[in-house]
């Protein structure tokens, strides 16, 4: 889907964020980029979404430079759900998911039948069609991220990039937004590349994870190898034990403390 | 307005319904405001030092004739209503895009430098230079213009940010203001002359002006509707826009561009009429919500009949002294304007 080849990125002429990073995301995959605050997680997304010009290196998506699509080819194909997105206030979540049509739209930006049935299947798929006409600016946090969820889902791409979708959310909320971009990723097959902090989310949900520490990448791989007690230490300068649950073989990450004194 | 839920979820008509009432709404919102404008337009017609029935105006409009009736009405009244007709309408398309572009309640046609540079250029030829008065509208024109180009390249700075640009049109206009202010200290002797265009005045203005912001007018809103989609998914932020497939930079600088000719054209005919591009999108935006592809219309409309009854107000209310249109639209527009920011309406700001 994506591949990545000695990406240099940073912004501006000075602030040098990563160096010479490669990597591949496989379709139908689910990646998480995880790493310490400031190490380029979102700068990395953000390039994936083509929103940054690398300094140097190439990003493919399909085979193709990214440079070379369209913004219109690639907005059908890749949606990104930022951090902190914004909404005017009187929109509803209707307006909001309609507005993942944009990309298919013409030029006098009129939606057709086609349009208005793909985006109440979305809302209907995020199950908040009881919602369909509330404001967004009203809703909860999980209520909210569900419908730009529903948004990227009208948008019908093939790769859904997050930023860090349960920040600010309650611990049912973050479980039921991750279930339902779990849903999206085995379901309909939409690759998902996203931005982390809980490394037990990481163990749990994805099938590939990203590290990335001091402008490069620390480790890559499966995350029951990948994330481990020297990691946890040189990475996020924690210890951290692990215990794998024998019930359902998962591995649960259990942070004890600051590593004492950074030499 | 669509705040209300549907009571019975299970009811696959409710949806449909619902929608299909806002957009009948909406429509109904901007049809109403072409109709109201339609009669203010006719209205303003037939009052004035010379009374005229409403018959008469329309035999005006619709017949050729020698009569002096037909000279006030046709020369005079029509000409200035329709001048005022088309700077409501670019004013306020002006100040709806710039809120738009910027997400900032505070745009208007001032921050970015229009008014301004137009008032300098003003300034220079009514002022410094008075026998080239008759270049005043392209120098103005061209002045507005030249302002919005030296806010926009200080503000680039790997692309426009909003913010960055509103803080660059303070200052711009600042320094402006205060050549302006030189201006009229130097030259206080012939100060009067340029104080009609200072404020904004429509008295005098004929067919003459009408044929020269005629296009702009209609060029104008032609290309904000086409584009309206674009400036409703760049409200939701850059990053969201751009991976929506919207050029961010691009289409920033056409609505930024597309502001700065509709204001320019406005304030070169007209003078500095400030308040128009600030509260009407507010109102506007109040009753039809922030869907561009029904602001702009209804945002036309709105700037229009609300420029054209304070003009005639502005004619009427100190007969035979006409006062400025700016004074009285400032006059009548802050209270009202303060009436919704106090009242449970105005909630976003």
């Amino acid at each position: 889907m994506f591949s990545v080849e000695n990406l240099v990125l940073g912004y501006g002429t000075h602030s040098f964020v990563l160096d010479d990073i490669s990597f591949v995301i496989e379709k139908e995959s689910g990646t998480a980029i995880i790493g310490p605050n400031g190490c380029g997680k979102s700068t990395l997304l953000n390039a994936l979404a083509g929103l940054l010009t690398p300094w140097d290196g190439e990003i493919s998506f399909n085979r193709q430079p990214l440079s070379r699509l369209t913004t219109k080819q690639f907005a059908q194909q890749v949606a990104l759900l930022p951090q902190t997105p914004q909404v005017p206030d009187d929109f509803t979540i209707y307006d909001l998911v309609s507005q993942g049509r944009f990309p298919y739209r013409n030029w006098l930006g009129f939606l057709s039948e086609q349009d208005h049935e793909i985006i109440h299947q979305a809302i209907a798929w995020v199950r908040l069609e009881r919602l369909t006409y509330r404001l967004v600016s009203t809703l909860s946090g999980g209520e909210r991220q569900r419908a730009y969820l529903a948004m990227a889902l009208a948008q019908q791409p093939e790769v859904l990039l997050l930023d860090e979708p349960t920040t600010f959310l309650d611990i049912c909320h973050q479980f039921e937004v991750m279930e339902l971009i779990q849903r999206l990723n085995q379901e309909k097959g939409i690759t998902v590349v996203m931005v982390m902090h809980n490394l037990n989310h990481a163990l749990q949900y994805a099938d590939d994870i990203i590290v990335l520490h001091n402008k490069k990448i620390f480790a890559s791989g499966p995350p029951k190898e990948t994330i481990t007690p020297t990691l946890c230490e040189n990475v996020f300068q924690i210890q951290a034990r692990f215990i794998d649950d024998k019930l359902d073989g998962r591995k649960i990450f259990i942070p004890v403390g600051v590593v004492s004194e950074i030499n | 307005m669509t705040t209300s839920q549907p009571k019975q979820p299970e009811n696959k008509h409710a949806p449909a319904v619902i929608l299909r009432k806002r957009k009948v709404f909406r429509i109904a919102v901007i049809v109403s405001f072409a109709i109201s404008t339609a009669i203010i337009f006719l209205l303003s017609c037939t009052l004035g030092a010379y009374k005229a029935p409403l018959g008469e105006v329309m035999r005006a409009i619709f017949e050729e004739s020698e009569s002096v009736s037909h000279a006030i009405i046709w020369n005079v009244r029509l000409a200035r209503s329709a001048v005022a007709a088309c700077v409501g309408v670019c004013l306020a398309l002006s100040g709806a895009i710039l809120q738009g572009v910027m997400r900032n309640p505070l745009a208007s046609p001032n921050i970015i430098g229009v008014s301004s540079g137009a008032g300098l250029g003003a300034m220079m030829v009514l002022v410094v230079l008075p026998k080239y008065t008759f270049l005043l509208t392209p120098v103005a024109f061209l002045g507005g213009l030249a302002a919005t180009l030296v806010i926009y390249s200080l503000a680039w700075k790997r692309g426009i940010d909003p913010l960055r640009m509103i803080l660059a049109g303070i200052a711009v206009s600042s320094l402006l203001g205060a050549a302006n202010n030189a201006i009229l200290i130097f030259y206080s002797d012939r100060v009067q002359s340029a104080l009609g265009f200072m404020v904004g005045s429509l008295a005098a203005r004929t067919w003459l002006h009408f044929r020269i912001i005629l296009p702009y007018a209609l060029i104008g809103s032609t290309l904000a509707l086409i584009a309206s989609g674009r400036l409703t998914v760049l409200s939701l932020g850059d990053e969201m826009a751009a991976t929506l497939g919207v050029n961010i930079e691009r289409t920033r600088m056409f609505f930024i561009a597309l502001a700065a000719l509709l204001a320019a054209a406005s304030v070169s005919v007209v003078g500095i009429l400030g308040f128009v591009g600030l509260i009407v999108p507010h109102v506007v935006r109040l009753i039809v919500g922030s869907d561009f592809r029904y602001l702009f219309p209804a945002s036309a409309f709105f700037g229009a009949g609300l420029v054209i009854l304070c003009d005639t107000f502005a004619r009427l209310v100190v007969q035979p002294v006409e006062i400025p249109v700016g004074i009285v639209l400032a006059a009548l527009g802050s209270p009202f304007f303060l009436y919704l920011l106090r009242t449970k309406t105005l909630k976003h700001v």
